[in-house]
């Protein structure tokens, strides 16, 4: 792994240019020393031109290599190029140990350069939304979602901590099908019926889009256009409202969004933690009950409106556990699962080439190979932290990314990114009395043990065995499954997938 | 630009569909010369860093550039050359002389010397001559490519037609053979030679009759005397500059 030469300016630029557009175009500059590199070159060019042969959705481009002699002034010989679609690349990382071509990495920046909306890479997200160009792949869930909705039907998406739902949820709300109006209201934080009616009307206000869901009343003020205090005060008055009677704001709030006919998608992120909260907080499930109940008929009776809701994976049943009907049925689960390890190299090959660093294949395999099943809040963290290393240093070796590995990604200053998963001990204490320390001790047996098979049962008597515990081990492992990234086969074997969550979990029992 | 009679004939009888058309018979020469492209681009990369000291040796004045705007010949350009090459061969024998070398779509990858080609632009007559010296002389180019021929027209005596340049013709060691042009010249052989190519060379080819005959002789009479005199310019400079030296060292 080396940083990119910055400072060489002659190269190779391979151009792909649309027969109908020429304005349409995308190119790769390959920096070349002298004519020791003829034969890699070759080879390279030579291998994009066979990918272009065989990518389907490149039919429509001309492919063209060109002798460069300064890149900076590339406009003099192809004026029409697009430089925000222009992208160096290192020769030396498209040719394997072997000497073969690297075709896998040709195909993914060529298909990545071709679609017109990817302006510029993917940039690293290490905690914030993953929006814009930085928001990869997804496609199968999009389409999914898209062709639920459409349908008329709602959606519970569902999956585990640091999975990106809420930067699909917000790819889905910034980039609607035509005809199709959305609003993102983010639940977490609510403790009761009356904050989740306040933060969608709250979200609806500021939301010029989505003014037709908006009560006719509201609209009129034209709430997104008022200053910071006058929505505080807005807000007030309607949140004084909802606390009169919630059920009959609910209804005609429901009730007016179907008025202009308009499309629209309302997506409700984090509802398992809302719910979990007003759980927590009250002891008591019927306002929950009363909720759900309420919502899922207001859901019946709202036409022209769809909604997605985000969640954990066990949703029902940790309602079912606390003896609530979610009335839920009407969702459709879509599951956002973890990037398949052609996703994951195919993201971190971009996300490399954004921090000007060359990468091999063998160096990406190595990576996976060192975190497991790729978990991509993780993916992003130990890419910048390598990218921001390999910059200081120039250069690191294949060792030195096993030690970055344990030493810094699973070191004290990475601490910050495991925090979230740390607090979730703390919710298990607030549910159960013991149940933080009795999970510790589930978690460190099932991260440490040489067993090759640990079933739920084995597990469940660890729980049983702390002194002092009272809550149902189900409830918490129900939610210890999406805070540790944990899975449970066809035939009862319990296993941590994230090898990274194991390594960092070893380390944190010996502390 | 327009294609003359000949080269539109030539497309279409002797390139093979989807190529046999005007509008896609470039794609069939841009895939053929890849490797000169690659070429082209690795041979810049190397005449630059021969070039680094000289500029910094030079470095109060323009000492020279490169041009890469045309790095491979065009391929109406090449079409054109394989038509010649086999009308000159003919005349030859038609003369009972010896035939010279005539290219087709087989060999002309492998024979044409010119396929890939850049400049080096420079400020002075002399500087021409130093910068050729030290490419063909560089380990940097001879590791990896022999010098096959040098044209040199700057100091010839007797009347030339054309720029007054250097024209090192470098060719591949390794298999495939092929071959790779460097033009040297200076800026005002340089302004003649766009001139030129505007107002006689495309002119000529795309002529509808696509021969001599029917072209003005005193426009190539024209421009032959506007290169020599661009010639006395560049060599009046270059006594200039010597006399400025020599005034500078004493």
């Amino acid at each position: 792994m080396k940083r990119y030469n910055e400072q060489l300016r002659t190269g190779h630029l391979l151009v792909f240019t649309a027969q109908e557009d020429r304005k349409d175009n995308f190119s790769f500059f390959f920096p070349v020393t002298g004519l020791g590199d003829l034969d890699p070159l070759y080879k390279v060019i030579e291998g994009f031109q066979c990918c272009h042969k065989k990518i389907k959705s490149l039919a429509r481009y001309e492919f063209q290599g060109l002798a460069v002699n300064d890149i900076g002034r590339v406009r003099d010989n192809v004026p029409e190029i697009d430089e925000k679609r222009l992208c160096r690349l290192d020769l030396g990382q498209f040719i394997g140990e072997h000497g073969k071509f690297v075709k896998e990495f040709a195909d993914t920046v060529i298909t990545w350069f071709a679609c017109e909306t990817n302006i510029g890479l993917p940039a690293l997200r290490t905690g914030s939304i993953a929006t814009g160009t930085s928001f990869f792949d997804r496609e199968k869930e999009k389409k999914l979602i898209w062709k639920k909705v459409t349908a008329g039907k709602s959606v519970l998406l569902q999956a585990p901590r640091r999975y990106g739902k809420t930067s699909l949820l917000k790819y889905i709300q910034q980039n609607p099908l035509t005809g199709w109006k959305t609003c993102y209201v983010d639940v977490q934080g609510g403790k009761s019926v009356v904050d989740f009616l306040e933060t969608l009307v709250g979200d609806l206000m500021i939301s010029e889009g989505c003014v037709s869901c908006l009560p006719p009343n509201l609209a009129q003020k034209e709430p997104w256009k008022l200053l910071s205090h006058e929505k505080s005060e807005l807000k007030r008055k309607e949140r004084q409202l909802i606390k009169n009677d919630w059920r009959e704001y609910g209804s005609s709030l429901f009730a007016d969004m179907c008025r202009d006919e308009i499309q629209v998608i309302i997506i409700f992120d984090e509802i398992s933690y809302m719910l979990e909260d007003m759980l927590g907080s009250s002891k008591d499930a019927h306002e929950v009950e009363d909720l759900m109940e309420w919502f899922a008929d207001a859901r019946k009776k709202t036409k022209h409106v769809s909604f997605i809701l985000s969640g954990s994976e066990h949703l029902q049943t940790f309602l079912r556990r606390h003896d609530i009907d979610g009335k839920i049925d009407d969702l459709v689960p879509v599951t956002l699962g973890l990037f398949a390890d052609e996703t994951a190299l195919s993201l971190m090959l971009l996300l490399f080439i954004r921090e000007g660093i060359s990468v091999t294949e063998k160096e990406l395999d190595g990576i996976l190979s060192l975190m497991g099943e790729s978990i991509p809040y993780f993916l992003q963290v130990f890419v910048d932290l390598l990218a921001s290393e390999c910059r200081r240093r120039e250069a690191l070796a294949f060792q030195d990314i096993e030690d970055l590995y344990y030493a810094q990604l699973l070191g004290p200053d990475s601490k910050r990114h495991f925090e979230s998963i740390m607090q979730q001990l703390d919710r298990y204490g607030h549910y159960t009395r013991g149940g933080k320390e009795a999970a510790k001790r589930v978690l460190s047996y099932l991260a440490t043990t040489k067993r090759e098979k640990v079933s739920k049962e084995d597990l469940r008597s660890i729980w049983s065995d702390y002194e002092g515990i009272s809550g149902e081990f189900d409830d918490i492992f129900d939610l210890m499954k999406d805070d540790f990234y944990i899975t449970v086969d066809s035939e009862d074997h319990v296993v941590m997938t994230s090898k990274l969550i194991k390594d960092w979990w070893v380390k944190y029992a010996e502390e | 630009m327009d294609l003359s009679a000949g080269i539109v004939r030539f497309i279409e009888s002797e390139l093979t569909s989807p190529y046999n058309t005007v509008y896609t018979y470039e794609r069939y020469f841009i895939t053929k010369l890849q490797l000169h492209s690659a070429l082209c681009t690795t041979t810049i990369a190397a005449v630059n860093q021969i070039l680094a000291p000289l500029i910094t040796k030079h470095s109060e004045r323009f000492f020279c550039r490169i041009d890469d705007s045309h790095p491979l010949k065009s391929p109406s350009s090449i079409i054109d050359k394989i038509l010649r090459s086999k009308e000159d061969a003919k005349n030859k024998r038609d003369k009972g002389e010896e035939s010279t070398k005539e290219y087709d779509l087989n060999n002309f990858t492998a024979e044409i010397t010119d396929l890939a080609r850049f400049r080096v632009v420079c400020n002075f007559l002399s500087d021409v001559t130093e910068i050729c010296e030290c490419i063909t002389q560089s380990e940097t180019i001879t590791k990896f490519l022999t010098v096959d021929k040098i044209s040199n027209s700057i100091r010839q005596h007797k009347r030339i037609t054309g720029e007054r340049s250097v024209k090192i013709v470098l060719k591949r060691k390794s298999p495939p053979a092929l071959f790779l042009e460097i033009q040297i010249m200076t800026q005002l052989q340089e302004a003649w030679d766009k001139k030129d190519h505007y107002l006689v060379y495309e002119k000529r080819r795309s002529s509808s009759k696509g021969d001599d005959d029917n072209f003005p002789t005193y426009l190539d009479a024209k421009m032959s005397a506007m290169a020599e005199l661009l010639y006395v310019a560049d060599d009046y400079f270059d006594q200039l500059r010597k006399e400025e030296v020599e005034v500078d060292d004493k």
